[in-house]
């Protein structure tokens, strides 16, 4: 946890709230991203800001390779309010939550304090409870509402224990010192 | 007409009207041709590669979903790619074919009309249906996906 993560400042992009972004990474439609500060993403990201509106929280930590990418109902709009028509849902992701390498993102809401691993699949309009944790290697179908507080795993993803009350803080505190612990070389 | 975000030698890729190919696509074609139809989805990091000397066709309303890789393989219309799916060289694929999020196809094999694959490789076959309004969700898709393109 205290491991200090050296990197190059010629590949990272830093901006005055403190996001430090990989030149490597593809981030389109940037009018509609709204990140609050402090966030750190890998290279080989690709964000979509320009399907929906993207708003992220905090000490937000992405790692190498993850897509995130607003999906899509089909519903009624004002400009049509009988016949039922393409909507592309917003993407919102709260604070404190670490996405590891690999993954592909399609949810419409991440809560606090979750953690994501390594190679899941999350498919469209997928909305995750806070403090929880979905395992490496998992596949969550569309549609999936997983509960505050739960571990999710496998291949359809299925509830598998409950996290300890401590989960919020130690995830805190994990991507507090991340953050601080990143620093370029000098 | 289509929405190409990604960069693309558009001498030997023939893309159709209404396409919609994301960032990240690579699209390679050495020596032979590749012909894209109308109204196909390319998502983001999707790999399509062409090594041999014969064109690969590729037919119209497919949906190539984020990260596929695709070799050498000629298909058909109305089939669906899910996310990292991987299809090696010397298959052929023909309509209205579904393969599911993480499956490996390994290399000639051929899939026939209305059959489903799922991880890691079981294949299962389907009752004829009517493939008229996949046609017109994917029409839509497009539509609102070239709108939103073409906004700025």
């Amino acid at each position: 946890m205290d491991a200090i993560i050296q990197y190059d400042k010629s590949e990272f992009h830093e901006t005055s709230s403190g996001i430090k972004i990989s030149k490597k990474s593809i981030i389109k439609g940037t009018e509609q991203i709204n990140v609050s500060g402090r966030c750190i993403f890998f290279h080989d990201v690709i964000l979509r800001g320009d399907l929906a509106k993207v708003s992220i929280g905090k000490y937000l930590v992405v790692h190498e390779k993850v897509t995130l990418k607003p999906s899509y109902t089909y519903g009624y709009t004002k400009e049509s309010p009988t016949k039922k028509v393409i909507k592309f849902l917003p993407l919102m992701i709260s604070d404190y939550v670490e996405i590891d390498s690999s993954s592909i993102i399609q949810a419409s809401k991440i809560g606090t304090c979750t953690s994501i691993g390594k190679n899941c699949y999350i498919s469209h309009r997928c909305i995750i409870g806070e403090n929880s944790i979905i395992l490496d290697d998992s596949i969550l179908p569309p549609d999936t509402v997983v509960p505050a507080n739960s571990v999710y795993g496998g291949r359809p993803a299925i509830y598998i224990a409950e996290t300890p009350e401590s989960t919020a803080i130690i995830q805190k505190q994990k991507l507090i010192n991340f953050y601080k612990n990143f620093v370029p070389k000098s | 007409m289509s929405l190409i975000l990604s960069q693309i030698n558009k001498d030997n890729v023939k893309v159709g009207k209404g396409c919609c190919i994301a960032l990240g696509v690579q699209i390679i074609s050495e020596i032979g041709e590749i012909i894209i139809g109308d109204y196909t989805i390319i998502e983001e990091g999707c790999l399509i590669r062409n090594n041999h000397f014969k064109r690969m066709i590729i037919g119209s309303y497919n949906v190539f979903e984020i990260g596929c890789k695709v070799e050498n393989t000629n298909i058909g219309d109305c089939n669906v790619f899910e996310m990292r799916c991987i299809i090696e060289s010397g298959c052929t694929i023909e309509n209205n074919c579904r393969f599911g999020i993480n499956s490996r196809i390994p290399s000639k094999q051929n899939f026939s009309n209305f059959s489903r694959v799922y991880y890691p490789f079981n294949c299962l076959k389907v009752p004829q249906y009517d493939s008229s309004q996949h046609k017109e969700e994917i029409t839509e898709l497009c539509v609102a996906l070239i709108q939103l393109g073409s906004k700025k």
